[in-house]
Parts: structure tokens; C-alpha cells; sequence
């Protein structure tokens, strides 16, 4: 049997940016502003554009704390509110830049041979990959969301986050195994 | 030469490993904070209206503010309009003929009535005054206090006789009040207590409600001139539920009353002297038969003076006192468990439905057990919202166990605008369990219109291809 409890700290200041309170949204912007621009560059492939729908979800996240439910995570909730500004400013602006393009991978610092390797298969592979399998990529590995949150941002049921999940992982191991074989 | 594990687990590790390197360098710019403090501040109102601890500051801004400060100028207006037009055209000649004020319609009119409200409260009454008068008592929020007469301005009394001022005119001060007490007793006995420390004393009282007295009225008469005081400290005793103070001018009447008993008592003297100086018997028995009705007449209208003026000196004012109703009876509560289709989404949506209505949740405890998950959930929520709050959760899924314990008297007591809320009172106890297997009785219910739709659709078709011969024709 699993207790499930709420982080106390954050919500007490979820609670004080429901009242108003500018400074306790501040220390919320500061703690997810790199993960949500990160986020949103890999969706994007802008940096202006990442920075200006990261603004904008933030601002929509103050405008909207009322309704944000006491006790459950915050990030996934952010997260939910940025992809969806991300996704409706790339259909309103007809961008077809796909999520985790391979062009804006950027070269791995540590560990060089083996992230080296990895980034190409990623950028060979990746676009095999649909567009929500990459979202949900994206989510899980570079935003770090478990199945649960992932499936809170996307508003999709926890099942086939978990499924589609899975198929991605097994088409990236297969054509990794496969690249591997042909070496 | 490659060391790459295959599996789907080790993957899973090296893609997160990578992109959280990848994560190390992208970094939003500094200034973000500096831009949407900026923009916060151009948007709190919107902020603030989605805000659940939302102020009067917040309500009271854009379209509000406008109208709100167009109402209230609009008021202000009125009240100096009509304040200036008493002052310049009221004359005795366009004093109403009954000695009530604000009652009719025309007579609201002549007064300058005028009516603010509606105020929110429970009996939604707005607030009455006759106008212009002196400072009475304040309207407790959601009560509903009505101030009406002629005999409240002291500037109308002016206009009217010219030389009369406030303290030469004859008004009677009436009100009733209606109070909500903690005990009916204690309260009839603190009510005489103000009555004899003002210089007055109890006309009337009356109880119900057998020994334990949950209702009272009672009537006291108190000095004029501690009519407003005696108001005051009967409001300290419980909470105001209405509230009437009426005003009569009897002036007119009693200057009336006045000169004709001036003009009895010379008749009475001429009489008497006259009496004096009659010379037959016949014409002194005329004189004293006048002389006796005169007198008759004295009295009947010194009677009526006196009465006029002990009214004048004693204002009356009548007291109802009751319990408040959130004394009587038990708060219902409800023991529930509900099998759901998703336990996550059924809490989220009760913890909002719970919120909507401002109930508590006490506690609230998620586990899984072999394989399912389930939630307990203690709630509390106003008598008021009980009933339908139960349904709102009952719809949630599938009730497989309900016990509910309601009272005679479910509504917990009013709640004035103003005073700080009583907790809620009603307690639900809920579980909520996952249900198992597709063979819902939602599921099967689909599944069989589903199945009947095709039946007959099969059916129809079947039919119309035999009336057009193309069966028979693909048998043959």
C-alpha cells in the first residue's frame, strides 16, 4: 500500500500566489523558467519564440492559479499549459517544426564517445518517430514527467502515454540495435 | 565496439542521462522574471479574477467600478435633488392628509422616500428611509431596517408652522425590531432591564414555545428622547433579523385639539360669567345645562391631549425575540463508497465540486491495494448544500454502498453577509473504489443499444433488399 502526500513547501506557495502574492510567483518562475524555455526550444527549434511562449504560459499560469488544485504537482501543470501555448501558436502560425528536431540536439559536453554516438542515432532516428511519441520523448527524458504527469500535460489517458512510451523506446532500441550490427 | 545495452531499460536510462546534459545547457534568459513583473502588474485584474480568495477590491474594478460609481452618483444626485426641492416647495398646503409619511406612493413622493438596496441577505429586503431625518440606527447587513414617517426632519417641521421647531412639534416614535437570541429568557429579562434603566417601562409580554421559550414578544415604552439609545443597546442583544422605526406627527392634531380646548374654557368662563348675572331660574338652568356640556367637552379633549402627549413622551417600541434555527437538530452526514472508472479524475472532481461549495476536506488518503487503486475522503459541507452535493457525488459512478442520516431541520441557520461563516457542519464520508472489468452496467448498457442499433439496421436492410428482388435473385 502507497501514502500519497503533497509537498508541503510548494504548496504553501501555491497557496500564497492564490492569494496574490507576485514574490511567491516569482520563486515558482525561477524554479521552472530553464525547464520550461528548454522544453519549449526542443519543440520549437526558436529560442525567441521558446522565450516569448514561456512568457506567455507563465503569464496564463498566474492568470489561472485560482483553479489550480492544492496538493498536486505543479510542473506537469505548467508543463501542460506551455505545450499547449506552443502547440496552438505552431498551428496558428502554420510551423512545421517537429518536436525534438535532430538540427537543435546540441553536442553533448561530458562523456563525448558515447553521447556522441548517441546524438547521431537520435538524429537519424528521432524522425522516425510520430509527433506525440517525440512529445512524450521530450517529456519524460528532457522534462523529466513520469507517465502520470506526462499524461496530465499531454491530457491524454495515462494508458497510452504508457503505450505510445514504450513503442518509442522499442522502435529507438531496435534501430539502435540494428546501427549497432551494421558497425 | 559499441558498449550500447540494448535493452529497453538501459535505453530509457542513456536517453534521460542525455538529455538532461542537454537540459545543463539550456537556460532561459535573466530578464524573464523583470518581463513578466511588468506584465503581472498590467494584468492583476485578470489575475486576481481567477484568484479563489477574490477581495472586494478585485470585485469592485472595470465594468463594476463604472457602474457602481454611476449608481452611486446617480443616488447622490436624487438625494440632493430631492433634499433641495423639500427644502424650496414644501408647504403645509401639500402635507398629506394621513398622519403617516412614506406609505403611499404620492406621499413617498412628497416626503422624498427613497429606497437603496436591494441588500443581499436573507430576506433579500432593501433598505427604506424617509427622507431627510435625523441619523437612525444602522441596517445590520441582510436585515432589513425600515425607517418611515413624518416626523423625522427637523427642516420639514420648520417649512411647515414657520415658528415651530423640532421641540415644539408632537411626534410619536414607534419601532419593531426582530432579534436573534441565544436564549429567549435571559434576553425578555435583559430587555426589561434596558426598558427601566431608560426611564420606561414593559407594556406587553408574550412566549411561546412551552418552557423552553424559543419565542417571545415584547413591548416596551420608553422616554422619547431615549427612543434611539433604547434601539442601540436592544441591537446588542442578538442578531438582527428586521427592523421597523415609524414616525406619526400628531402636531397638526394636537395644536387642533389645543384651540379647541382653548376656546371650550373661554366659552366655559363667558358661561360662568353670564351665570352670574342671570336673573330667572329658567335662564340660570340653560346656562348650567351649556355650561355642563362645555365642560364635558373640556375633558373629552383634555383626555385626548393627554393621550396624544403621553405617546408623544413614550415611544413604543416592540421586540420579537426567536432562537436562531441552527440550534435545532443534528447535521445530516452520509457514509458513501463509489465504485469509479478513473479514482484520480473522481477525487480531483469531488475536491472541486467540495470547493465550489465552500466544504472542507478533512482528510484524504490514496493507496492501492492488489493492483486497484481507491481513496477514503472525509468532507464537510453547509445543511444547505448536503442533498445536492450527494448527487453531484453519487453521479461520480456506481453506488455500492450508501448510508444517510438526515434531520427533521436540515438548513443550518442563515448566514449573515458580514459576520465571520460558521465551519460546515454536514459530514460525507466517501470512498472511492476502482471498478473492475469492461462489464460495467454503463458498458453493458452500451454495448446493448449498440447491438440492437445494428440488429435492426440489419434487419431494414434485409427487408428492403428482399422487396428489391436482389435476394431472390442471388439465390437463384
Amino acid at each position: 500500500m502507497v501514502e500519497k502526500e503533497a509537498p508541503i513547501a510548494e504548496g504553501e506557495i501555491i497557496q500564497r500566489c492564490q492569494a496574490g502574492d507576485q514574490e511567491a510567483f516569482r520563486s515558482v518562475v525561477e524554479s521552472y523558467q530553464n525547464v520550461l524555455f528548454g522544453t519549449a526550444y526542443l519543440m520549437t527549434g526558436s529560442r525567441t519564440v521558446a522565450e516569448d511562449q514561456v512568457q506567455e504560459a507563465f503569464i496564463s499560469a498566474w492568470k489561472g492559479i485560482g483553479s489550480f488544485r492544492p496538493g498536486h504537482p505543479l510542473k506537469p501543470w505548467l508543463v501542460r499549459i506551455l505545450v499547449n501555448k506552443v502547440l496552438s501558436y505552431k498551428r496558428a502560425n502554420s510551423i512545421a517544426v517537429s518536436t525534438l528536431n535532430p538540427d537543435i540536439i546540441t553536442d553533448p559536453v561530458d562523456d563525448p564517445t558515447e553521447d556522441i554516438e548517441l546524438k547521431d542515432q537520435l538524429q537519424r532516428f528521432l524522425p522516425r518517430l510520430s509527433e506525440e511519441q517525440r512529445q512524450i520523448v521530450l517529456l519524460r527524458y528532457f522534462t523529466g514527467l513520469s507517465i502520470a504527469e506526462t499524461s496530465t500535460a499531454l491530457r491524454r489517458r495515462q494508458g497510452t502515454v504508457k503505450s505510445q512510451a514504450h513503442r518509442a523506446l522499442e522502435l529507438l532500441k531496435n534501430l539502435i540495435e540494428d546501427d549497432n550490427n551494421l558497425q | 565496439m559499441s558498449n550500447v545495452k540494448n535493452d529497453v531499460k538501459n535505453l530509457e536510462q542513456r536517453l534521460y542521462r542525455f538529455f538532461q546534459k542537454q537540459a545543463k545547457s539550456l537556460k532561459a534568459s535573466e530578464d524573464l522574471w523583470p518581463k513578466l513583473e511588468s506584465r503581472l502588474g498590467e494584468k492583476s485584474t485578470d489575475a486576481g479574477a481567477n484568484n479563489t480568495k477574490r477581495g472586494f477590491s478585485w470585485w469592485l474594478s472595470g465594468p463594476r467600478l463604472v457602474a457602481v460609481s454611476a449608481s452611486l452618483s446617480l443616488v447622490l444626485i436624487l438625494v440632493v435633488v430631492g433634499s433641495l426641492w423639500l427644502t424650496t416647495n414644501h408647504t403645509p398646503n401639500n402635507m398629506p392628509s394621513t398622519p403617516y409619511g412614506s406609505i403611499s406612493e404620492s406621499d413617498a413622493g412628497s416626503y422624498g422616500s427613497i429606497v437603496l438596496g436591494p441588500s443581499s441577505g436573507p430576506t433579500g429586503a432593501g433598505v427604506t428611509l424617509g427622507a431627510p431625518g435625523p441619523t437612525g440606527p444602522a441596517g445590520h447587513d441582510g436585515t432589513t431596517v425600515t425607517i418611515s414617517g413624518s416626523g423625522f426632519s427637523a427642516d420639514v417641521g420648520v417649512s411647515n408652522y414657520g415658528v415651530l421647531d423640532t421641540a415644539q412639534r408632537q411626534v410619536i416614535y414607534q419601532a419593531t425590531v426582530s432579534l436573534e437570541v441565544d436564549t429567549v429568557p435571559s434576553a425578555l429579562t435583559r430587555v426589561q432591564t434596558i426598558a427601566k434603566s431608560l426611564g420606561g417601562w414593559v407594556d406587553n409580554i408574550s412566549s411561546y414555545g412551552g418552557q423552553t421559550q424559543t419565542q417571545a414578544t415584547i413591548t416596551i415604552r420608553v422616554p422619547q428622547d431615549q427612543f434611539f439609545t433604547a434601539l442601540d443597546n436592544l441591537q446588542s442583544l442578538g442578531t438582527v433579523q428586521s427592523q421597523n422605526v415609524s414616525s406619526q406627527d400628531v402636531t397638526e392634531q394636537y395644536i387642533d385639539l389645543e384651540a379647541r380646548l382653548k376656546s371650550s374654557q373661554l366659552e366655559k368662563q363667558s358661561l360662568q360669567a353670564l351665570l352670574a348675572k342671570v336673573a330667572t331660574v329658567n335662564d340660570e338652568i340653560l346656562i348650567q345645562g351649556q355650561l355642563t356640556q362645555v365642560q364635558s367637552q373640556i375633558e373629552s379633549l383634555q383626555g385626548q391631549i393627554n393621550y396624544i402627549q403621553n405617546r408623544v413622551d413614550m415611544a413604543s417600541i416592540t421586540v420579537a425575540l426567536n432562537i436562531p434555527t441552527q440550534n435545532v437538530g443534528q447535521p445530516p452526514s452520509a457514509d458513501l463508497t463509489i465504485a469509479v472508472s478513473n479514482v484520480e479524475s473522481s477525487l480531483a472532481s469531488v475536491k472541486q465540486l467540495i470547493s465550489t461549495v465552500r466544504g472542507v476536506v478533512d482528510t484524504n488518503t490514496i493507496s492501492f491495494s492488489n493492483g486497484k487503486e481507491s481513496a477514503a475522503l472525509s468532507l464537510r459541507v453547509y445543511r444547505s448544500d448536503f442533498d445536492h452535493i450527494l448527487v453531484s457525488i453519487e453521479s461520480e459512478g456506481k453506488i455500492q454502498q450508501k448510508t444517510v442520516q438526515e434531520t427533521a431541520t436540515p438548513q443550518q441557520a442563515q448566514i449573515q453577509t458580514g459576520s465571520a461563516l460558521p465551519p460546515p457542519d454536514a459530514t460525507i464520508s466517501l470512498r472511492l473504489i476502482e471498478a473492475s472489468g469492461f462489464w460495467t452496467t454503463t458498458n453493458i448498457r452500451v454495448v446493448a443499444i449498440a447491438g440492437g442499433v445494428v440488429v435492426l439496421t440489419l434487419l431494414v436492410f434485409l427487408g428492403l433488399a428482399h422487396r428489391a428482388g436482389l435476394l431472390r435473385r442471388k439465390i437463384s
